[in-house]
């Protein structure tokens, strides 16, 4: 079924409108470049990325397997690669390295396992030399739900001059931990955390995440509809938080924070409604078409939110963006990525290996020659094994930052109102929840950071942190963007220096 | 039912230690027919207040049946968002994670008025009659006068050609034209209700119009008459055509000459509608014509003829008339209120409601308007978004009537109380356990049980994870698309069998039948029973059948190319025994084939690893047990490299068995099964992660080995885990 956007009362009114005229009449010295707003982009994968072609071998971008090509050459002058990054948690049993890796992308807290459901930044290490699982426990207990994500600090703390504070996209969740486990799947499946148990719905469908960005009254509504709607729409928030203030008042502390979630997204929702129209003039372009199958076009699926993100961006209706390309642990087939067509692999000892309908993250487990202390029967085997399999898992990690590359592409074709290009306002982060997929390490996490002189970057630059704790260079990105943490996640505890300038 | 990582080595980890250093204690056996479970020895007395679940939002499932059950509207918006429900502990239901933030509350507040509209008109205007008044034009005396007064959406501008001029400078009026593609033009957009038969009747008329080429300095060039670039003309007749959301239906064309206004009505075919919904109309006069033509449209109608809802389906709408009857619109929304809360209103709240609807008459809403803004108001309260329990009045340590019927309708029906339930529960009757009782037992003989089957059968018994098994079509040509689809049916027929037959529960591991179409049972290698949909076939041997035999789980829990012991085994103990292992640490690396190894031979070979085999010994044998069958879910008794199978095991208790069939018998008699199908319920039921105190308050709970899944739900909702209240400051 197609729909139209809808004009009624709880959906705040659009403020994307198809005026390039208007646009175009802006004198390219209007402002100078210094005041047009920076904005965050996260770009998430999956499964991690093969190290050995990840890290330059040199000096310079161009040195590195994956990054020297892929489309992403014309845009290492904006590229800072960060080497060395340390993402770990206080919890020193290293077991359900993706819930904790993807929790804690952008969080640096821990989650807590069992029937605990709680991300924990504050959490103490036992007093025990050798603390054992019931010490932990007992910590876990003891520690608060504090786990709010980079990005949601950042909307929530920036003044609201955007019609969303933040946006989220991604498919929904297909990790192999999707039917349960010692750890919640919601860790596997979230990067955005409002606070320690609340992560944020990703926007999953294109067609209706468009809607959202397009929907609410228009420019051309007349003052006594808009009047209309406002009031009607008003009305109705006042008195459902009339409601939930009512509810409070009987409620103890555990279920008067679930309450407080609901009162925070009326907040907001009201906020919307009273935005005025005062956003970018822009061209949205046309409502994404397509059937958007996660499962069979990732690609198609990842290019229809490139270009809502973007539209997101260019016409100001958000700052934060964040895009999943999948939950940690991601378990889709690449099997009609055309990439990997032809990559099957026979055994010597015969049998055919077809690489297309193994999983991502099975292949991200490229190795097959390091296990556990066991004889190989028939190394001829294994090395063909690992052989293919290296090779797809690049292949994969290749596919997604030449996704990577589009986003780029589009946001250095959009121009702000002073004629300077878009991605230059924007720190676009590419991150994964483990290093390489072999290893499920969270040391050496794959992170870049793309942007221009307008977020403080200057980009073709490999900088190695030497094991700085991630928390850290999120601090030092808050503090970009005017926002002063005392710290941030188990670790964050001083802005790495010499990042941004 | 987590899938496990292939993994080969798994370092000690604590909760599988007892593999390692001897035993893990097990429940003493009990006699095979008896109900009584041991007590553990940590629970000494009375068992304590059992935990309490945090408050908690309807799950989507939840909301989307909520929003069916209180309107009758046919609108899943959750669903058509693509929300999907967070697993915690195995369900969907579980109010651990069953939070709420700001992109979830802009997604409520979008659902709650696309509902209250679609009420409006399914229920308060029963004809649906949409007009739109089509505008005439007016004709204009030359360049940049053109009066675009038509129709509201300007687009059609869009196809307007520049002004073209003739002969003198400056032109005169009748020497210079422009020429229009489709000059009359509605564009919009319309709120339909639904499935049905709709008809677009449209009036026109004036001058009768043909389309064709125009000459250069005005007129039609007639029929048959050369055209200036030497072409011949073929005049046609004038069109009306009309698009609704893409799709192109054309009126009759316009007679000529046409004396008085023609009506003419379309009916749209049935697959146009077939949700609500926004549709767009596009209305217009194809083709270019010269000039503005002095012919046109006066209206459009879109109107239901067929399907409208019958007084007797109207869910909110009541006897009296809100449009004139203030009294009947407050009771009337009020009434709505009582029934979305699921609990009285309290004369404050009523209160409120009216001052509501009072600001919205003031500020010149109408009557339906108010209305309209009253439900949406209401849909978007946490009294409807929250399941708030309170305690009843007589019993503080007790939940109220209607706190328990939500609880009910939520567990058996994955919905709200509907109105006959609710009002049991405001008289009382669902204040003893004898009552709970009794309501749950006609629950679930109502035809909505089948969300239970659903969400609690489906979830448990892993049937969403069929469509999931991804095996390699080069090794596994036999599984296609057909027999997944008829594995995951042969889960959910087997828990429903077992539910409404009342059969014993420990059926589901044990069975002497299974479910199987000809496409699966040709798969299976069992006599074809003759029918397209899967039915009941009574098996010889025990070869197929129940938990261990269900190709589905057995195709999901293996890799591309090779049954994976370890995760068959996982699944087993976790959902069959309840004895779930830890997760495996990180840095595992999988499994591959190794030539001349079974695949058993190489985990064996892994396990005599000291490291590895705590956690291994408990998945690992009963995984060895189903070897017998391939990752397709078929029989065999060579693998694929023609090593021959063997599925024989020994558990750690030291218990042995030959093959699946002989497993099948050591799981049934196997204590820990009955106490974990009773734990799955006790922990669906109860919306929360199993906890230490669990573990005293579920011994009293467990069947025998005749037990039934109605006799388990009746003694759960009866039990205190389930009915008592705990409020969050007690003690």
């Amino acid at each position: 079924m197609k729909r139209l956007s809808r004009r009624m009362m709880l959906r705040g009114l659009g403020t994307v409108l198809a005026l390039p005229a208007l646009e175009a009449m802006l004198p390219s010295t209007a402002r100078a470049q210094a005041t047009m707003p920076k904005r965050f982009l996260t770009f998430f994968v999956p499964n991690g990325v093969n190290l050995q072609q990840w890290i330059p071998t040199g000096s310079t971008l161009a040195t590195s397997g994956l990054l020297g090509g892929s489309g992403m050459a014309p845009f290492h002058a904006r590229t800072t690669f960060l080497k060395n990054v340390h993402n770990l948690m206080v919890d020193p049993l290293d077991e359900g390295a993706h819930h904790r890796g993807t929790s804690g992308a952008l969080t640096c807290a821990t989650p807590t396992g069992g029937a605990r459901f709680k991300l924990c930044s504050d959490l103490q290490r036992p007093a025990a030399i050798n603390p054992t699982q019931q010490d932990w426990d007992a910590a876990f207990e003891a520690c608060s739900p504090s786990g709010a994500s980079i990005d949601q600090v950042l909307a929530r703390a920036l003044p609201l001059s955007t019609r969303f504070r933040s946006l989220e996209y991604g498919p929904a969740n297909n990790s192999i931990f999707g039917g349960g486990s010692n750890y919640s799947p919601a860790y596997c499946e979230n990067i955005s955390w409002l606070n320690g148990t609340t992560p944020i719905a990703r926007r999953t469908n294109p067609r209706l995440a468009f809607e959202a960005l397009t929907a609410g009254g228009s420019a051309t509504e007349t003052m006594r509809a808009r009047e209309q709607r406002l009031r009607r729409g008003q009305s109705v928030i006042d008195s459902v938080r009339s409601d939930a203030l009512t509810l409070q008042t009987r409620l103890g502390t555990v279920d008067r924070r679930r309450l407080d979630e609901y009162l925070t997204g009326i907040r907001e929702l009201e906020e919307r409604l009273n935005a005025p129209v005062t956003g970018r003039m822009c061209t949205p372009g046309m409502a994404p078409a397509g059937s958007f199958d996660v499962m069979t076009d990732i690609a198609g699926y990842t290019r229809a939110f490139i270009d809502i993100m973007v539209i997101a961006l260019k016409c100001d209706l958000s700052r934060v963006v964040s895009f999943m390309l999948g939950g940690g642990g991601n378990a889709g087939s690449y099997q009609y990525l055309p990439i990997l067509q032809g990559e099957d692999w026979s055994l010597p000892s015969g049998g055919v290996y077809p690489v297309a309908s193994v999983r991502h993250h099975d292949i991200s487990h490229w190795s097959a020659l390091t296990e556990g202390g066991v004889a190989l029967p028939s190394p001829g085997d294994r090395m063909r094994a690992t052989e293919h399999k290296y090779r797809a898992y690049s292949l994969i990690n290749g596919f997604h930052v030449s996704l990577f590359a589009e986003l780029l592409g589009k946001l250095a074709a959009s121009q702000e109102p002073d004629g300077s290009a878009l991605i230059d306002h924007c720190v676009s982060m590419y991150i994964s929840e483990i290093s390489d997929g072999d290893s499920h390490a969270r040391t050496e996490l794959p992170v870049l950071l793309v942007g221009g002189a307008g977020v403080g970057l200057t980009g073709n630059r490999v900088i190695d942190v030497a094991g700085a704790p991630l928390a850290n260079i999120y601090l030092a990105l808050a503090r970009q963007f005017g926002v002063t943490l005392p710290r941030f996640g188990a670790f964050g505890t001083a802005p790495h220096e010499g990042i941004f300038s | 039912m987590r899938a496990l990582t292939s993994s080969i080595c798994v370092v000690v980890m604590t909760g599988c230690l007892g593999s390692i250093f001897g035993p893990t204690p097990q429940p003493p056996m009990t006699a095979p027919d008896s109900g009584t479970m041991p007590m553990p020895p940590e629970c000494e007395g009375p068992p304590g207040t059992p935990t309490r679940v945090p408050l908690r939002r309807l799950n989507f499932t939840e909301h989307d049946n909520a929003l069916a059950s209180l309107t009758g509207t046919p609108m899943r918006p959750l669903a058509d968002a693509q929300l999907r429900d967070a697993v915690q502990r195995g369900f969907t239901n579980n109010g651990e994670v069953l939070t709420v933030d700001p992109t979830l509350v802009e997604i409520y507040a979008a659902a709650a008025e696309d509902v209250a509209r679609d009420v409006m008109v399914r229920e308060f205007d029963p004809g649906h009659v949409t007009r739109f008044e089509v505008e005439t034009r007016q004709q204009d005396g030359g360049p940049g006068t053109l009066q675009q007064t038509c129709c509201g959406d300007d687009s059609y501008n869009n196809r307007v050609q520049p002004w073209s001029c003739l002969g003198a400078t400056p032109p005169s009026a009748d020497q210079c034209f422009r020429e229009f593609y489709n000059a009359y033009r509605v564009h919009t957009a319309t709120w339909l209700d639904g499935p049905g038969t709709w008809t677009v009747t449209t009036r026109s008329y004036g001058l009768p119009i043909q389309i064709g080429h125009p000459y250069p300095d005005g007129g039609l060039v007639p029929d048959g008459g050369e055209l200036p670039d030497g072409g011949v003309q073929t005049l046609m007749p004038a069109q009306f055509h009309l698009s609704v959301n893409g799709r192109l239906f054309a009126f009759d064309p316009i007679t000529w000459p046409q004396s008085a206004p023609q009506v003419q009505t379309l009916t749209l075919p049935n697959d146009v509608v077939e949700q609500p919904g926004f549709y767009e109309f596009d209305f217009f006069l194809d083709g270019w014509v010269r000039d503005v033509p002095r012919a046109g449209a006066d209206f459009l109608e879109i109107r239901r003829t067929s399907g409208v809802i019958p007084q007797t389906q109207w869910r909110v709408r009541g006897t009296c008339d809100i449009s004139t009857t203030r009294a009947c619109l407050d009771d009337t929304l009020t009434n709505f209120a009582h029934r979305a809360w699921r609990r009285p209103v309290t004369q404050t709240e009523r209160d409120t409601l009216i001052a509501f609807i009072d600001t919205a008459l003031a500020a010149g809403d109408t009557p339906l308007e108010a209305f309209e803004t009253g439900l949406t108001r209401v849909m978007l309260s946490p009294w409807f978004l929250y399941r708030v329990e309170t305690a009843s009045a007589d019993d503080p340590t007790r939940l109220s009537g209607v706190s328990l019927a939500t609880r009910l309708s939520t567990l058996l029906w994955s919905s709200v109380p509907d109105d006959a339930l609710l009002a049991r529960a405001e008289s009382g009757e669902l204040d003893t356990d004898e009552g709970v009782r009794l309501a749950a037992s006609q629950m679930l003989a109502d035809p909505r049980a089948m969300n239970f089957e659903r969400d609690f059968g489906g979830q448990w018994l892993g049937a969403p994870l069929v469509s999931q098994a991804a095996l390699s079509t080069t090794a596994y040509p036999l599984f296609t698309p057909a027999v997944k689809a008829s594995m995951e049916q042969e889960i959910r027929l087997s828990f429903s069998h077992v539910l409404r037959t009342r059969a014993p529960s420990l059926e589901l591991v044990d069975p002497d039948y299974t479910f199987v179409d000809d496409t699966l049972a040709g798969h299976y290698g069992l006599p074809l029973p003759g029918s397209a949909t899967p039915v009941r076939v009574a098996l010889s041997t025990k070869e197929r059948g129940g938990v261990l035999s269900w190709g589905g789980l057995l195709a999901y829990n293996s890799k591309p190319v090779n049954p994976m012991p370890t995760r068959r085994g996982h699944f087993l103990v976790a959902q069959i025994l309840c004895d779930e292992p830890p997760p495996p640490p990180g840095g595992i690396p999988p499994a591959e084939p190794m030539a001349g190894l079974t695949i058993r031979q190489v985990f064996e070979e892994h396990a005599r690893n000291p490291a590895c085999a705590g956690c291994h010994a408990t998945m690992d044998p009963l995984g060895f047990g189903l070897e017998s069958y391939d990752a397709d879910g078929r029989w065999r008794t060579v693998d694929a490299t023609g090593l021959a199978i063997d599925s024989t095991g020994r558990l750690p208790d030291g218990r042995t068995f030959n093959g699946p069939l002989e497993l099948k018998g050591v799981l049934r008699e196997d204590p820990r099964t009955r106490s974990c199908i009773a734990q799955q319920l006790y922990v669906y039921a109860t919306n929360r992660s199993f906890v230490a105190d669990d573990r005293c308050q579920l011994p009293p709970l467990v069947g025998g080995t005749t037990d039934t899944l109605p006799d388990l739900i009746e003694r759960i909702v009866s039990s205190k885990p389930f009915t008592a209240f705990r409020a969050e400051t007690a003690p």
